[in-house]
């Protein structure tokens, strides 16, 4: 025990010391959480769900993915081994002592617990200022059989309180326990609840990052509410909890809570591939192994090789975690536009074939103007053409990002010529569109100036949107072994 | 299509498009030498993505001056990678070609890059494992580009040498699934469609099956007679060479081809654009 005390103390540091006990009065640890560690079957990660009832009984639901070294990506990735584990503990102060009882493999693991291996813990909590989902609890963890096992939970996500009890009449206001803020695309994160006024007439009002809209049309100011049940919509506008309050006259008969989340998203997409779509499968997976376990607790949400972009849009509306890594396997011009649009982008990871050229529909003095461009690809797959997204395009519509969440972590954009034209130079003109290419030989003369003579624009504009920013002079190559993967590990920020 | 389906496919090819042409010397790529070097080649390529993938610069560096310019070329974007400046890496690029030789001790970028490769400083990484077959994509990654990128004038019968590397790695890499990816790349950079047409097979990965051979043997009937199409950057089958049984370059000096035809075509798909 005295052991446990002292690890215990050692790994809650300074923020328990500042916490001070006063903060701890109320502590509830109800909610999700991403969850690191080891057991005696090695390294994993998952997610943690614990629950909290009025006498500070807590359980725990851990869901592992165990992890091994891989010394190809440098890094630990997922072996496909997985694991569950349950904790029932009692909360005093800042400290949870119970059993962490290993449940993998038990059938049923409530009628189970007593054949389970288990072990005796003593985890602290850590406090701190409030994080992006108004919690201030920092972490939760600590060993267990013996220097074996280890737990650390983090980035809690609290659970949407229950709602208080109604009141003596049955005005109702039922809402979806999480809100997901897209501050690009609103409606992006728009969800449906209902509202129950009962007897009489009713005023419904908003607290807290969120919005309320009635057939798709903002709501300003309380809204009157006639008796019978009503279908509203919401939406979350920022980070923090949500109240919509039924009131007659100065009273408040009920209400009811959601927490809101700006979306934070790291998108991973593949544009046209023409017949190097044979690289397709492993660069997706080297990508994918170099960033994904560098940013604990998000979601992947993918489409794969059947280029379902449905798979992805289901997902994403999906708000239970706003912090998740898109990987598109098939970027169409709609799609690309559809993510940057929704201005939460943390960080952007594009690969497709690409070149300069002038703007189509340029002014006549922008006729020697090269720009890069990179192709995305139809939704049938990634094997043909779609559309050409210039350098101003992507500019523009990732400002929007920028606002949000400042700077992207990275932009890694893996494409021939997004830094510069290079020893593609003799080629200059070779891939420019027709009528551009018309109009230039009216405007500059025939033959058309050689690369010399030609101004050029490229990706490089982006270098005050991202952090770390990388572009490819002339050839950048299918395999992707010309991206520095350190680079961009260390570029991440997941927890901002 | 069937297995055997796929035999009679390939016979037929076989005897229509046998001929003079067809009674030649073992092909290049099917020399012990040349399987030695591509061994050696996808060994070297392994061995430089697994130190520089740590932080080690040095066996780069000293990769600069080897006899294979796709290691030359290795080399310098896995130096570029870790840091080495534009203009020496441009330099270099320039020298990692197969028209050119490896640069000599003197060389300025050479020297360049080997001060840089001593001066840095870096805590080595653990030791990292890169796979057979990882190599072989990224060898075949630096062709790829090299053939869809080379000089405007440059013959198809270079370009078909260079294609034809891909031939000398399918005897060492060491699995059927890795031979079957490089008769798929074999495919990207030539005439997809007369194979598809001429192996009766819907899709590449049928043509590819489960080794590849059947796309291997059916480059080997029709390698003479390919010929450079620019703006589809890739070889295509000059087909009425092939009915007259005559290579494409002796064929078409007393039949050129119109102003429509052959390289001269528009490009037939839109899947080799840049």
């Amino acid at each position: 025990m005295r052991r446990h005390l002292l690890t215990t103390a050692g790994a809650l540091g300074l923020g328990l010391l500042l916490a001070g006990s006063a903060q701890a009065q109320d502590l509830n640890l109800g909610g999700t959480y991403s969850i690191t560690g080891k057991d005696k079957s090695g390294r994993f990660r998952g997610t943690a769900t614990l629950t909290q009832d009025a006498d500070a009984r807590v359980t725990g639901d851990l869901q592992l993915e165990y992890l091994r070294w891989s010394w190809s990506s440098f890094s630990y990735a997922p072996s496909g081994a997985r694991g569950s584990a349950r904790l029932d503990a009692q909360l005093r102060g800042q400290t949870l002592r119970g059993r962490r009882y290993t449940t993998t493999g038990l059938s049923n693991v409530l009628t189970g617990l007593d054949n389970a291996e288990s072990f005796q813990i003593t985890y602290g909590v850590a406090l701190d200022a409030p994080n992006a989902h108004g919690s201030r609890v920092k972490s939760v963890g600590g060993r267990f059989d013996g220097d074996r096992g280890q737990d650390s939970l983090r980035d809690h996500r609290p659970s949407a309180p229950t709602p208080p009890p109604p009141p003596a009449g049955n005005d109702r206001i039922e809402l979806p326990a999480r809100l997901l803020a897209v501050p690009g695309a609103p409606e992006e994160g728009r969800q449906a609840f209902t509202v129950r006024v009962d007897g009489s007439a009713a005023s419904l009002s908003i607290a807290g990052p969120g919005r309320l809209l009635r057939a798709g049309a903002p709501v300003s100011g309380a809204l009157q509410l006639q008796p019978g049940t009503h279908r509203l919509e919401l939406e979350g506008t920022g980070d923090g909890r949500v109240t919509v309050s039924l009131r007659r006259g100065s009273a408040e008969v009920t209400r009811a809570t959601s927490e809101s989340a700006v979306e934070r998203l790291y998108a991973i997409l593949w544009g046209y591939q023409g017949t190097e779509i044979d690289y397709l499968e492993g660069d997706v997976a080297k990508t994918l192994r170099n960033v994904l376990p560098h940013l604990p607790g998000y979601a992947l949400i993918e489409d794969g090789a059947s280029f379902d972009q449905r798979k992805i849009e289901d997902a994403l509306k999906d708000p239970t975690n706003p912090r998740r890594v898109v990987n598109d396997w098939c970027v169409s011009r709609e799609d690309l536009f559809r993510y940057l649009r929704r201005g939460t982008l943390r960080g952007i990871a594009w690969g497709s074939h690409g070149f300069m050229e002038p703007f189509p529909g340029c002014p006549d003095e922008e006729l020697d103007l090269f720009e890069s461009r990179v192709w995305t690809a139809p939704p049938s797959g990634p094997r043909t053409t779609d559309k050409k997204t210039f350098v101003r395009e992507w500019r523009d519509a990732l400002a929007a990002s920028v606002r949000t969440h400042g700077p992207l972590d990275f932009a890694l954009m893996h494409s021939c010529c997004t830094g510069a034209i290079g020893s593609y130079r003799d080629e200059v003109w070779n891939y420019t569109d027709a009528t551009t290419k018309s109009r230039a030989r009216t405007v500059l003369g025939d033959p058309l100036p050689t690369h010399d003579r030609l101004r050029y624009r490229s990706f490089d504009a982006l270098q005050p949107q991202a952090r770390y920013l990388k572009t490819y002079v002339g050839p950048s190559y299918y395999g992707y072994h010309d991206v520095n993967w350190t680079h961009i590990r260390n570029s991440l920020e997941p927890s901002r | 299509m069937s297995r055997g389906l796929r035999a009679l496919a390939l016979a037929l090819l076989a005897l229509t498009s046998a001929g003079p042409v067809h009674a030649q010397d073992t092909p290049w790529w099917e020399r012990p030498e040349a399987r030695e070097e591509a061994r050696r080649t996808l060994a070297q390529v392994r061995s430089l993505m697994e130190a520089t993938e740590r932080g080690d610069p040095r066996p780069a560096a000293a990769a600069l001056q080897d006899r294979a310019w796709i290691v030359r070329s290795i080399a310098v974007i896995r130096l570029e990678v870790l840091g080495l400046d534009a203009g020496t890496t441009e330099a270099l690029r320039e020298q990692a070609d197969p028209t050119r030789p490896a640069p000599e001790d003197d060389s300025k970028p050479l020297r360049r890059a080997r001060e840089f490769a001593a001066a840095l400083e870096v805590d080595l990484g653990p030791p990292v494992e890169v796979p057979p077959r990882e190599a072989a994509r990224i060898a075949a990654s630096i062709l790829t580009e090299r053939v869809k990128g080379g000089p405007p004038d440059e013959d198809a019968a270079a370009k078909r040498r260079l294609v034809e590397h891909l031939l000398a790695w399918r005897a060492v890499v060491p699995e059927k699934a890795d031979r079957a990816w490089l008769a798929r790349r074999l495919l990207g950079l030539t005439d997809i469609d007369q194979a598809l047409d001429d192996l009766k097979a819907q899709t590449a990965a049928r043509a590819v099956g489960e080794d590849g051979d059947a796309v291997f043997t059916w480059y080997r009937s029709n390698a003479p007679y390919l010929y450079w199409h620019p703006r589809e950057r890739r070889l295509r089958v000059d087909v009425a060479a092939r009915v007259a049984r005559q290579p494409t370059a002796e064929f078409r000096r007393a039949t050129p081809w119109g102003p429509e035809e052959g390289p001269n075509a528009p490009p037939r798909e839109t899947d080799a654009q840049r």
